[in-house]
Parts: structure tokens; C-alpha cells; sequence
């Protein structure tokens, strides 16, 4: 995808976020409306930042050619396999640290986590399995 | 998997950066391919192949596992 594309596309999503936080804010919890506040500000601020880069050409087709690298995306994937798996390990430690507290609330709340994250690496799996 | 990008690059007078910008890949990626750390896609190779006028297997080799 193109990056100007990509970044807008971003941008829009965090600004469309943080108005559904802040209205969600209003309803129900004001911390949902500062956060939803501050991902307006960081997601504007970016967005500019970004659409004054777009205007020097070199530094575009520099931005571009990191966007596409073949190497940083292979970086990327193996980046987001080791994340997964820490993630899982860590969630599944919390899981039997809480329960070994007596605190099965928390306990059940990672499991469903654990659970669910490799239940989506499955799916996502089989999905891209079908589709290469 | 070995190469020979780097004596290639040398023999045309190519600095990293300029091999990079032809074969639309940043500096470090053409670093690590030179070092035998990084084996590029088919895509690539065949980029860096039409680079410099030779077949792949010219300038990759393959080397069977032990």
C-alpha cells in the first residue's frame, strides 16, 4: 500500500477512535473521554507531522523504500511470531501465579486472553494457509 | 547461502546506498545480504541478477547442509 495512503488511512482510524472514546466518555466513564482526547491530539499531531513530511520528495522515497524492504518486513514478521509467544508464556504465568494467590478472577481473565490470542493465531493461520 | 554481491558492487564502483536505491531496498538490507546474514527473496534475487547481467545461480551459491 501506498504510505501516504497508509498513514492517512491511520490517522483517520486513531481521530475516529478517539471521538468514539470521548462520546463513549461522555456516557459512561471520563477516563475513556481523556483517553479518547489524547489519541485526537497525538493521532492530529502525527497526521501534520506527516503531511509536512509528504512535501520533501527525498525523504518520501527514502520513507517509501523502508515501507516496502523486503528485509525489514521479514524483521517485522518475526518480530510480531516473538512478541505472540511472549506474550503468551507471560499471560500463562500470570494465569498460575493468580490462581496460586487465590485470586481466580484474575486468573480466569488471563486464561480467556491466552486462550483467545492463540485461538486468532489459528484462525489467522488457517486463513493465510488457504489463501498462499 | 553465499554470494558474490559485494565483489560485483565493487567491480562496477557502486557504493551500498546507490546498489540499494536500483534495486528499491534500503542500505542495511544490501548490508546484510553482502554479509550471508540476510538471503533475499526470488523476487530480489532476480532483481540483483538483471542488475548486473547474470543469473542468480552466478551469483548465489547454494550450499548443501552438511
Amino acid at each position: 500500500m501506498d504510505l501516504k495512503k497508509k498513514w492517512m488511512i491511520n490517522g483517520i482510524f486513531t481521530i475516529a477512535l478517539g471521538i468514539i472514546l470521548i462520546l463513549l466518555g461522555v456516557w459512561k466513564s471520563e477516563r475513556l473521554q481523556s483517553m479518547g482526547v489524547a489519541m485526537i491530539f497525538v493521532g492530529g499531531i502525527n497526521l501534520l507531522r506527516r503531511i509536512r513530511l509528504s512535501r520533501n520528495q527525498e525523504k518520501m522515497q527514502a520513507l517509501e523504500t523502508k515501507n516496502q524492504d523486503e528485509r525489514i518486513l521479514f524483521i517485522s514478521g518475526k518480530s510480531n511470531t516473538w512478541t505472540l509467544w511472549i506474550s503468551v508464556w507471560v499471560k500463562t504465568a500470570l494465569v498460575i501465579l493468580f490462581a496460586f494467590l487465590g485470586k481466580e478472577e484474575l486468573s480466569q481473565i488471563f486464561a480467556y486472553m491466552v486462550c483467545g490470542e492463540v485461538i486468532l493465531y489459528i484462525v489467522i493461520f488457517w486463513i493465510l494457509s488457504k489463501k498462499y | 547461502m553465499k554470494n558474490r554481491l559485494e565483489e560485483l558492487r565493487h567491480s562496477r564502483n557502486e557504493s551500498q546506498e546507490e546498489l540499494g536505491k536500483a534495486l528499491g531496498v534500503s542500505r542495511q538490507t544490501v548490508i546484510s545480504i553482502e554479509k550471508g546474514k540476510y538471503n533475499p527473496s526470488i523476487l530480489l534475487a532476480m532483481k540483483i541478477g538483471r542488475h548486473y547481467g547474470l543469473s542468480i545461480e552466478e551469483i548465489f551459491i547454494y550450499e548443501e547442509e552438511e
